[in-house]
Formats: C-alpha cells, structure tokens, sequence
C-alpha cells in the first residue's frame, strides 16, 4: 500500500468526493441552494443579454437610419454650395456615397396637430448612405400589410384581425416578416425616386382616396412617407392629404403645406417610426425658403456620409474635416456614434449598474450555500470525529464540504445558463403570452424605442455570469468547510 | 497469545487546565500491549479509562510520556508517537488501528458495505480504489459474513439494530488489517444477551486473526473473558 504525494482531484483520497455528493443526495437544503444559484445566474445571463441586445439595436437603428458620418453646420440650414461640399468629400478616398438632407421639426394636422420630425432626403442618393431602403415598405407590401391588418380602407378600424391561433395579430411582427425576408432585396435609389413621380401620386389618390380630388383642383400635394405607427394608430391612413406646418427659418413665420401620405417606413426605433416623416429634399427646401441670394445656393442641414471601411472610420472624418475645413470653417464631421454618443453611453452604464446590483443580490446565493453547508455540517459533526478517528485529515474534512458547496454552485451555474438561454430564445414569446393573458405589455415599445425585445448572447456575459457564483460559492464553501475540519473527534463522537 | 510486545506506554500523564486548576486524569501509566491479545480495562466512570484509550489510539496527546509502537511501518519504529506530526498520526490510525465506539458510529449516508469500505476509501486515492473497488468490497462481504450480518449489506445503519450496527462497526474496525482494535464501552449501549454475543464475536475474531482486542468496559462479564485484566482508580491501576 503506496501513497502517492499527488493533489490532483482523481488522486485525492477516494472518500472524500464519494461523501461529499452523499451528503448533497435528497437533501433539501442543498436543492435550496442549487435554485438559488440557477437563478441567479439565470437572472444576469437574462438581464445582461437583454441589455446587451438592446445596445446593440440601438447602434444598429442608429447607425441604419444616421449614416455612418454627418457633415453639419454649426447653424441651422447653413450648408451651402452643397453639390461643391459634396464633391470635395467624396474626393475624399475611403467615401464611398454622399447625400444631403435637411431636417426640422413640424407639426402636421390630421384631425388634430401633432408634433414630426421631418427628414427630407434626396432618394436617389439617399439610398447610398443610409439604409432608409431597407426601411421604407414597397407599394404592394404595404397594401398586403394593410389588408390583412383589415385597414385598407379608412372606415375599417384595425383590432379586430387575429392569427389562425387565435391570438391577435400583432401588425410589427408581420411588418417585420416583410421587411426582414432573407429574399427581400432592399429598394434601389430608383426606387425610392418613384414614391415622389406625379404619376405614382395621381394613381394613388385615384385608388385610395378619390373623393378628395374636387377639393384639390388638379394640383397634386407633394409626397410623405411616414413611419409606419402614424398608421396603425391610425393618425392618418394611405393616401390622406395632411397639412405640415414648420416655421421659415430666415423670417419666423409659419408655413404651412399640404403633403400626400404616399408611404410607409419602419426602423424599429419606436421614436422614428412614430414621429419622422419622409419628404424630398427640393419639396421641404422650397418650402422653408432657403434660397440664400447672397451665396446663390440653397443651404442644407447636412450631408451624410458613407465610408467604404468602416474601420479606417475615425481617419476618414479627420480627412473630411480638413477637406471641408477649406471651404468652411464652421463645419462639423461627426460619426453616428458622436450623434447619439450620450444614450448609447447611458445605457451601457446602466447595464454596469444592473450587473453590479445583480452580483449583489448574488450574496443572497452565497449566504444559502453558506447555511447549506453550515447546516450538513453541524448535522455531520459526529461523522466528521469518526472520520478523523479513522485515518481521515483535516484537509480530506475540508475538502469534503469545499467540493460540495463548489459542486452545487458548478451544478447551479450551468443549470442558470441553461434557463437564461432558453428563456431569452423564446423570450418574445413569453412576452406575447404574458400579454395575451394579462393584456399587459412588459416591454412598452414606446419607452424602450423598440417593438421586439432584442437578445445579444457574448462570452463576456456568459463569464460576467459565471464568475460571481463560482467566486462566492467558493468563498461561501471555505468558512464551514474549514469549521469543519477544526472540529475535535474526541468531543464529536461523544456527541450523541 | 505470545509474549511479543507490540505497543508500550511509559509514564503517561494527563492533564486537563481548566482556569488555572490542574486536574490530573492520569497519574503516571506504564502499559504494555502484546499481540493478539484481549485486554480490558475496568473501572467506574471518570477514572480516566476512556483518555486512556484516546492516548493509545492517538485521538489525543498526553501532557508527558511515551507511546512506542511495533508495527508494520518501519518509518516510525522506535519514534515516540505522541510526537508524531498529525498526518503520520492520521496514517497509523487508518493502518495500525481499529476503532469501536459504544454508539456505533456508523455513517448514516451510507450502507453497510460502504461503511465497512470506509478505512480503506480513507487509505486509497480515487484511482486506486477504483482499480481495487471488487477486491476491496469481496472482503468487505467477507468481513460482514463473518460477523454475521453479510445478507445485511445494502441496508442502512438506521434499518439495523443496535447489535447488528456493533457488528458492522467490528467488521469497518477489522477492514484494514489493523494490529490492534480500540474498544470503548463496545456493549455499553446493548442488552445483555445482545452483548454476550458480541463477546462472542470478539473472543472468536481474536482467536481467528493475530489482533490485539483492548477493552475498556465496566460490563464484568465481558472483562472477564479477556486474556488480562486491570482495573482503574483515580488515573492508576491498581491490579
């Protein structure tokens, strides 16, 4: 009979690992604790992957709907000489496209008057720099969507259409099937342009609203395209004629202008998709006057900006910025991180707070192993004496409650991985039964600015997550484990 | 029975401080133990048998004295054991030594078999027990035969009854080949007629193997059936 000096864990005294998962066998203290650890590892994999999703979301809408570079103006509507600003930028090796907008804030009236965001774009060029064809709803997509929602037509009210299970129809995720089809091709620039063909506009009246015709003498309003929950909350509906109302930026006065609601967006982004409107750039520069006779050009917002790597990003806005520079001082480069920098850092330390408030309620777990361990120790006193008295050290005693509490919390965490994963895959799900049963929206699209709860699995949360059980766990397992080998055998087994 | 001389005790003190008082337990002890004999301590209650006992089986160290023993391992022959790091301590009484409580002391969370494995799950490392697991638990079975008790082998100790757990506790001390088997009150918690069956099987299993049985009792009967006899009083013996 040899011993060998190895500390191994399959060289360690045979005793030990065989009592230490005798003493976790139907003991429901150590069930107790294993839960404790499954959710609570469950809880951070779930929480930090929902924040995680939603960060990511959030820099997908932004860096979707923002281009990757803005070329601004300090003051409002100053770019001007844009089709030269233009060609100094795309000069400019790692650009790849170039469009120029104009943005403000407006009012449009549909019965009553509600605040916009209005974007005007020039969708031939557009559709180079952003990902606004991804966005914008094809003429038949949209009819198909509203038929099937049954708001095809003014008078019908949506909320009566339901699934073939019964459930109601819920319109974003069959907007989404549209718009997120592996076959869908995004619209091309020509595309785009067609929204806003007179041709395109007189047919659309004609078919969907043609009692307004009279009232319009002939003329046809300008186009919009506007987010997609103006109309399935119905504020408007296919083919209305609404009036915009926005201030002139040079005299202060009001303007208002008759639009034709022509289309439809969505983004995801529940802000955009609520209050941004769509119109050509030519229409809303006429409209706000901007024709600056001094310079003899009109003055732009901005021109976004496509790079061809996005890696060589913070290189390419120093080259621009020393590009525009020579034809305009007051110019600003910005990247799609720099224009929503603020909430993007907002959310990533709050998903810092969360984590860090989660590892603290984490020491809940710890304290049930703790008394777990405490527990099977005091009841196991007599048995760690006869132990001792039979050959075993300290070190074997300690080991037997270290590799048990270690076990249980082992056990626990890849049980909570397993939970947190398969609960965030079906989380979607969950939410709409939760909401067919309680009629209560967990995940309010218009706080959150998103419409499904976005899930984003990486390594470094899954290590996030493991780590504060297995550390406390550890920590936890040490203190009984240690009081238990320090126990006397004599005075144990004369406890009886 | 011979002569030979395995574990001698010489001038073995104990005592206990309690706020400043010494309480002496044991009074200078010189014992001698030969191997493959029975010998059994009496004395009433108090009298230090139990410490005693505690010394010799290494549970405990005496506040003087020296403890020599004769046994297998070369490494510590001639070494006073009392001086002996914890580990080597440890080693002899997995080896050398059995052990047999007056309550058993059988592990509630595992079988009969299983309890009698235990020394040598204690002796060998996961690897090696698993290699010898059917070696090992042959004599087991064969050790719970012999103690008469083997078609109890799968119960567990709280489905036995108090003779039939002494005679598992026997077998478990008995696993190891060890030189001598420690026995405190071993019939202390049976009936009488339970009892004497155990007697039985001490003298029997003594006859059969060359261990050393030392008793510590105040059951008259039993230390009347061992080969030597010496009776405590006050931390000495007195015959």
């Amino acid at each position: 009979m040899k011993t060998s000096p190895s500390k191994s864990p399959t060289n360690l005294p045979y005793y030990e690992f065989h009592l230490s998962l005798r003493y976790l066998r139907s003991r429901f203290s150590a069930v107790a604790a294993l839960l404790s650890v499954t959710f609570g590892v469950a809880v951070i994999i779930i929480v930090l992957s929902i924040m995680g999703g939603y960060i990511e979301a959030l820099k997908e809408s932004i860096r979707g709907q923002e281009s990757h570079i803005m070329v601004m103006a300090r003051t409002a509507f100053s770019v001007k000489n844009i089709v030269e600003v233009e060609r100094l930028i795309q000069a400019v090796e790692n650009v790849e496209a170039t469009s120029p907008f104009i943005e403000t804030l407006a009012m449009y009236r549909s019965g009553q008057f509600n605040p916009c965001h209005l974007r005007a774009i020039h969708p031939r060029q557009e559709t180079r720099v952003s990902n606004v064809g991804e966005y914008v709803l094809r003429p038949a997509e949209l009819d198909e969507i509203l038929e099937k929602l049954a708001m095809d037509s003014p008078d019908k009210g949506y909320g009566g259409a339901l699934q073939p299970s019964g459930l109601p129809l819920q319109p974003t995720r069959l907007i989404d099937e549209v718009l997120h089809a592996p076959e869908r091709e995004p619209l091309g620039g020509q595309e785009l342009e067609h929204f806003f063909d007179r041709d395109f506009s007189r047919e659309l009246l004609e078919n969907k609203n043609p009692s307004i015709l009279p009232a319009l003498e002939g003329t046809i309003p300008p186009v919009a395209i506007v987010g997609i929950h103006m109309l399935l909350d119905r504020q408007m509906f296919l083919g209305q004629v609404i009036t915009i109302v926005t201030i002139k930026p040079e005299s202060s006065e009001p303007k208002e202008e008759r639009f034709l609601v022509a289309g439809a967006f969505k983004t995801g982004d529940y802000d955009a998709d609520s209050k941004a409107i769509y119109v050509h750039v030519d229409t809303l520069k006429n409209m706000l006057e901007l024709f600056d006779p001094e310079a003899n050009s009109y003055g732009y917002s901005g021109i976004r900006v496509k790079v061809k790597d996005i890696s060589r990003l913070d290189d390419t806005i120093e080259e621009i910025q020393t590009v525009s520079f020579r034809q305009r001082r007051d110019l600003r480069v910005l990247s799609w991180e720099n224009l929503r920098g603020t909430l993007l850092t907002a959310v990533k330390i709050e998903k810092f707070v969360i984590y860090f408030l989660l590892v603290l309620l984490m020491s809940f777990t710890g304290l049930m192993v703790l008394l777990m361990l405490l527990l099977t120790v005091i009841e196991k006193t007599r048995d760690m004496g006869v132990l001792l008295s039979l050959g075993a050290t300290p070190g074997g005693v300690t080991r037997i409650f270290l590799t048990g509490g270690l076990m249980t919390c082992v056990a626990g965490t890849v049980l909570g991985l397993l939970l947190g994963y398969l609960f965030c895959w079906n989380i979607n799900t969950i939410h709409d039964w939760v909401l067919a049963l309680t009629g209560r929206e967990l995940f309010a699209a218009r706080i959150y600015h998103m419409d499904r709860i976005p899930i984003s699995f990486q390594l470094g949360d899954v290590l996030l997550s493991i780590a504060p059980p297995v550390v406390l766990g550890f920590l936890a397992s040490l203190v009984p484990a240690i009081w238990a080998s320090r126990r006397d055998p004599i005075k144990a087994i004369h406890y009886e | 029975m011979n002569n030979e001389v395995i574990y001698s005790a010489r001038k073995i003190i104990k005592e206990y401080r309690s706020n400043r008082v010494v309480i002496p337990v044991l009074k200078n002890i010189d014992l001698d133990i030969h191997r493959g004999e029975i010998l059994s301590i009496v004395g009433h209650s108090g009298v230090g048998k139990s410490t005693l006992l505690n010394l010799l089986g290494l549970l405990d160290v005496p506040t003087s004295g020296t403890l020599i023993y004769h046994g297998r391992d070369e490494s510590i022959e001639g070494s006073d054991l009392s001086q002996l790091k914890n580990k080597t301590k440890a080693r002899i009484r997995n080896r050398e030594f059995g052990f047999v409580f007056q309550f058993y002391h059988l592990l509630p969370d595992l079988n009969l078999l299983e309890n009698v494995l235990l020394p040598s799950m204690i002796f060998y490392r996961r690897l090696a027990f698993r290699d010898k697991r059917s070696q090992l638990e042959a004599k087991a079975e064969e050790l719970l035969q012999r103690v008469g008790i083997s078609q109890r082998k799968d119960f567990y100790p709280t489905q036995l009854s108090g003779g039939e757990r002494q005679r598992a506790a026997i077998a478990r001390a008995l696993m190891n080949d060890p030189q001598i088997v420690f026995c405190d009150e071993p019939t202390g918690n049976l009936d009488t007629v339970t009892g004497a069956k155990i007697h039985e099987l001490i003298i029997e299993l003594n006859k059969l193997t060359s261990v050393s049985f030392i008793l510590v009792t105040h059951d008259e009967a039993l230390s009347n059936l061992a080969h030597r006899r010496l009776v405590m009083r006050d931390g000495v013996f007195v015959e």
